[in-house]
């Protein structure tokens, strides 16, 4: 199985430089061949999990918690870039969603 | 000074109790060997500059108060947590670039809970960055040495963690296991280690890797002090919506005897005896086998049908929630962009996103799922009719550090005896069994959902009819 | 231009008023709040926090989709939706994919008179957490937490509507359903309503969709709503005269020339890799539990709109500005208790402003009362014209025999009715009462 790295890195964000391309594919590749062998395997009757507890519902009272609201100077704590409370990032004008 | 590395929890509590040692003795003995061994060992990463002031704090509750102990069953004992446990004001990096000057503004319950049990917290421990390894050697702080064989890893996830204790540098080390990442180490450094079921203890203000698998656990060197500390960090958390509503029991009070096992039925899981597993560990768990038989246990053949599927099961659901759960630590908050994730979370981070698109969803993740439901099954089945199975941990000793580095699925395949339990869900306990050339040996005791109590009756008796474990190197530093 | 067909479907968020955040504890009035002050762990994203769904804004969800005659099913989840933007902490939103809180239902509107009803198709009604504010500002941007997490109901709409105004009315008419409901403020200056509108434009003569849609994000108010639909009609219709077909996209909307502008074409589309939230369990929805919630949905405003109308001889104009919001039809009901005048009266004299909601109820009956003295009640003429009706109406007058008082106010209009409004309604009242007692 050959994976399209590049297009698997833009998708998921990474930034693969050309020369990291051959050694990439060759992890990716033996790693996606590795789980196909799930392939073999018939479930066409089977439910999915995707929680193991069996727990429904857990749901919580709509109150607010003072205790647990941060202060600016604490959620700002580690912001590479700040200003006057804000978070500051390079500029974005296009709102993606 | 004391020495640590041959105290347990218990013998400190009555040491601290009968006022013998005092808090700070038991601090800075450890700190002292953390200063002496951590250029070796690199098993931590931070030290809390107020763990002597804590210690303080406890000598004078200690002394003000003879029942204090009863409303702080831990204090005085000195931790170490894994870094990717969020403590309040304390550097906490998961090991990556990625948060390497991150403060948390909050404490992770498990942190709350065992700081007003009285713990102190010496500090955070190395790991592979962000849990994701079996070895230590994916930390960007560099990887952490086998106590027993420097040369050696002394086993992953929380790696630091597990080596912490045979260094005399904490008596009790916190973990998470999402797939081994407690009970490897733990067998790898002659420890015992405590993977909870998953919801039995809280993951709030824990570094998420695989959020329906992650467990959140702790290394000791007996039964009876995992215990105490279970006791301590079990139950519900408000914060965590996957915790159980139930009470869960004081474990450390219901040990048992200790000396029998009668009535017990312990299953032997057949697919777990193959060919690839090193022979001399196979006959560390047949002694093992033949111990608990000593104790009256009828041991029985089991089979688990789905669970050589696990690892390829694990690879396909980790990965996808690694790549979710990732997306939060670059950009605006922290700093750095996602060039600064290492290999393997780049990795990781690429095949999730892979296995998620569009058009692959149904092949992988949802295959995965129903994979896990037949696994799942699998456990169920198997404990309608035995109350704990018996296992190895690793089909290999301490390997060599470089050994498996460059070999992704080699690293991957030293977690099939351990990640099929978290993708069942259920617990295990790995617990020392013996040594091959010097080097520790664990076994490990899996039961169904939530019955750690009966896990840690097993275990005990094993332990006390097990002995001491002959044959270890000394320790090498 | 009528040789083609545009076909318009929407997408509408609108913001609970619930306390506290969706899946955390902070306060969720974010409007006007100084920056980051209103943010913990949880809807900061920071590493380890972890999400627990708020309980009321579940329920108003299913409220909701109840209103727009929606489907709750038995098991609703949430789903982890992945994109990367500085105003989304965890790069991923949560919310909810294939198993949303309310499924396919319709919300009737009504046009210019009680029969021109036209109901248009809900694809599905699901609850989501909104993102963080940016505020642009030259080369860069700043972020503000504070409505980062604020639970959001998302509303989509069959892709049932063909011309602008058909959307304009029937925002107007989801508006008022949502307000009187007591679940949000949609307040669009804040932006706690917000449209968004999927728009292509085919042959009239074909049937099916055409092969593209364009998006339009974000629009804040119902007016913009409506300028951008027709400055998009108008260009697809451009392009497909020039036999190209409008490219599959995302614009945003311009205020000042109502106009709209590309933001993302369909290479760039986004693929959301969803999965299922591992950290919330499945909410599970119990009959008894949907029946409780179905019985706290109030009297829709287009069920008023019709009762007014049918029931009450109120003119549909009328009828329909006192149903358009909550404030206006309490006070109108309580108007009406007071039994003072024909309820057609009131309803004219709040709509032509008479009256007005400001004023305490005890005032406005006043203003009534006396509105409705004439110069001199000819007393020979009413005792006449009572008499009369109770001779008419004998089976008013036996369930108002039977106890049934609310009978009183149709006699009281048939009698004001007989004296053509020249009657003062005490008096008549009055007089009418005397003589129903000595019936």
């Amino acid at each position: 199985m050959k994976v399209d790295v590049k297009k698997i890195a833009k998708l998921a964000h990474i930034p693969v430089t050309n020369d990291q391309i051959p050694q990439l594919e060759k992890e990716l590749s033996s790693i996606i061949t590795f789980i196909d062998t799930l392939q073999q395997l018939d479930t066409t009757s089977v439910e999915s999990t995707n929680q193991v507890t069996g727990l429904t519902h857990v749901v919580r009272a709509d109150r607010v918690e003072f205790e647990s609201i941060l202060t600016p100077q604490q959620a700002l704590l580690n912001a590479p870039q700040k200003e006057d409370n804000y978070f500051i990032v390079k500029a974005v004008f296009e709102n993606n969603d | 000074m004391i020495n640590i590395a041959d105290l347990t929890i218990q013998k400190a509590q009555d040491l601290l109790k009968s006022k013998q040692v005092s808090a700070v003795e038991l601090a800075e003995s450890c700190i002292n060997n953390i200063t002496q061994h951590n250029p070796t060992l690199n098993a931590v990463l931070t030290v809390n500059a107020s763990a002597i002031e804590d210690a303080k704090e406890a000598d004078s509750l200690i002394a003000s108060d003879s029942s204090i102990f009863e409303q702080k069953p831990l204090l005085g004992i000195p931790l170490l947590h894994k870094d990717v446990y969020s403590t309040k004001d304390l550097r906490t990096t998961a090991a990556s670039k990625v948060l390497e000057a991150y403060i948390p503004p909050y404490d992770a319950t498990v942190v709350k809970k065992l700081n007003e049990a009285g713990v102190i917290t010496l500090g955070k421990t190395n790991l592979d960055a962000w849990a994701h390894g079996s070895s230590g050697e994916n930390s960007d702080f560099g990887a952490t040495k086998n106590p027993y064989d420097l040369q050696r890893t002394p086993g992953g996830s929380s790696s630091g963690s597990a080596a912490a204790l045979p260094a005399g540098m904490c008596l009790v080390s916190t973990g998470t296991d999402t797939g081994g990442s407690i009970r490897l180490p733990a067998a790898f450094c002659n420890l015992v280690g405590l993977k909870p079921t998953y919801g039995r203890v809280s993951r709030y203000g824990i570094i998420a890797m695989g959020s329906s698998f992650d467990s959140i656990g702790h290394f000791t060197k007996t039964v009876t002090d995992s215990a105490k500390v279970l006791s301590v960090t079990a139950g519900l958390d408000r914060h965590d919506g996957t915790t159980v509503p139930h009470t869960p029991p004081q474990y450390h009070e219901n040990l048992g005897s200790g000396t029998s096992l009668k009535g017990k039925k312990i299953g032997i899981v057949r697919e777990f005896d193959h060919e690839g597993t090193d022979r001399a560990i196979a006959q560390v768990t047949r002694n093992a086998i033949k111990t608990i038989e000593s104790l009256g246990a009828e041991v029985v053949d089991v089979s688990l049908p789905h669970a050589q599927y696990a690892i390829a099961t694990y690879y396909i659901l980790i990965p996808a929630e690694v790549s979710s759960n990732l997306g939060r630590m670059t950009g605006t908050r922290f700093g750095k962009g996602y060039e600064a994730f290492g290999d393997e979370a780049k990795r990781r981070i690429m095949i999730g996103a892979y296995t998620l698109s569009a058009g692959y969803y149904d092949a992988y993740y949802n295959k995965a799922l129903k994979v896990r439901t037949l696994i799942k099954q699998d456990f169920d089945t198997v404990f309608e009719n035995v109350d704990a199975l018996l296992c190895p941990v690793s089909p290999s000793t301490p390997f060599k550090l470089g050994e498996k580095a460059n070999d992704p699925l080699a690293m991957y395949l030293s977690d099939i005896f351990v990640a099929p339990m978290n993708l069942a869900g259920v617990p295990a306990l790995s617990v020392p069994a013996g040594s091959v050339n010097g080097l520790p040996v664990g076994i490990q005791f899996v039961s169904k959902h939530f019955d750690e109590e009966n896990l840690y009756k097993i275990a005990y008796a094993y332990e006390q009819a097990r002995g001491n474990i002959e044959g270890l190197n000394n320790l090498s530093f | 231009m009528n040789n083609y067909k545009p076909t318009i479907g929407l997408e509408i968020h609108v913001e609970l008023s619930t306390k506290s955040k969706m899946f955390c504890s902070c306060p969720a009035d974010w409007f006007g709040k100084k920056p980051n002050t209103h943010t913990c762990p949880v809807c900061l994203g920071l590493p380890g926090a972890l999400p627990v769904a708020n309980e009321q804004a579940i329920e108003w969800t299913i409220k909701i989709a109840q209103a727009l005659n929606c489907t709750i099913p038995a098991i609703s989840k949430f789903d982890r939706k992945h994109y990367v933007y500085p105003d989304l902490p965890k790069s991923f939103q949560l919310s909810q994919y294939d198993e949303p809180i309310g499924q396919k239902g319709s919300l009737s509107v009504h046009f210019d008179s009680i029969d021109t009803v036209k109901s248009f198709g809900i694809t599905r009604v699901h609850l989501e957490e909104d993102a963080g504010k940016l505020i642009h500002k030259g080369n860069h941007s700043l972020v503000d937490y504070n409505r980062s997490g604020v639970p959001l109901v998302e509303i989509v709409t069959e892709p049932d509507f063909h011309d602008s105004s058909e959307v304009k009315k029937f925002l107007e008419e989801l508006h008022t359903l949502i307000r009187a409901l007591g679940v949000s403020d949609a307040n669009m200056e804040e932006g706690s309503m917000r449209l968004e509108p999927n728009i292509s434009v085919g042959l009239a003569s074909s049937h099916g969709l055409p092969p593209y849609k364009v998006e339009v994000k974000n629009i804040n108010s119902f007016k913009f709503a409506k300028n951008a639909i027709d400055y998009e009609v108008k260009r697809h219709i451009e392009l497909l005269e020039k036999g190209e077909i409008p490219v599959q996209e995302t614009r945003g909307y311009v205020e000042k020339n109502a106009s709209t502008v590309s933001q993302r074409t369909k290479e760039e589309a986004q693929d959301y890799r969803y999965f299922p939230e591992p950290d919330i369990p499945p909410l599970t929805f119990s009959p008894a539990y949907i029946e409780s919630i179905k019985e706290s949905v109030p009297e829709l405003p287009s069920h008023r709109l019709t009762r007014y109308v049918q029931e009450n001889n109120i003119s549909f104009s009328d009828a329909y500005i006192i149903t358009r919001s909550t404030e206006m039809t309490d006070y109108f009901e309580k108007l009406c208790n007071a039994q003072v005048a024909e309820s057609a009266k009131i309803a004219s004299m709040l709509v032509n402003k008479r009256l007005s909601i400001a004023d305490s109820i005890d005032v406005s009956l006043e203003k009534i009362k006396r509105a409705l003295v004439p110069v001199q009640t000819d007393e020979a003429a009413l005792a006449a014209a009572i008499a009369a009706v109770i001779a008419q109406q004998t089976k008013a007058v036996a369930e108002y025999k039977a106890g049934k008082e609310t009978v009183l106010m149709f006699l009281v209009g048939m009698v004001m009715k007989e004296m053509k409004g020249q009657a003062d309604a005490n008096m008549v009242k009055e007089k009418l009462l005397t003589s129903l007692e000595a019936h």
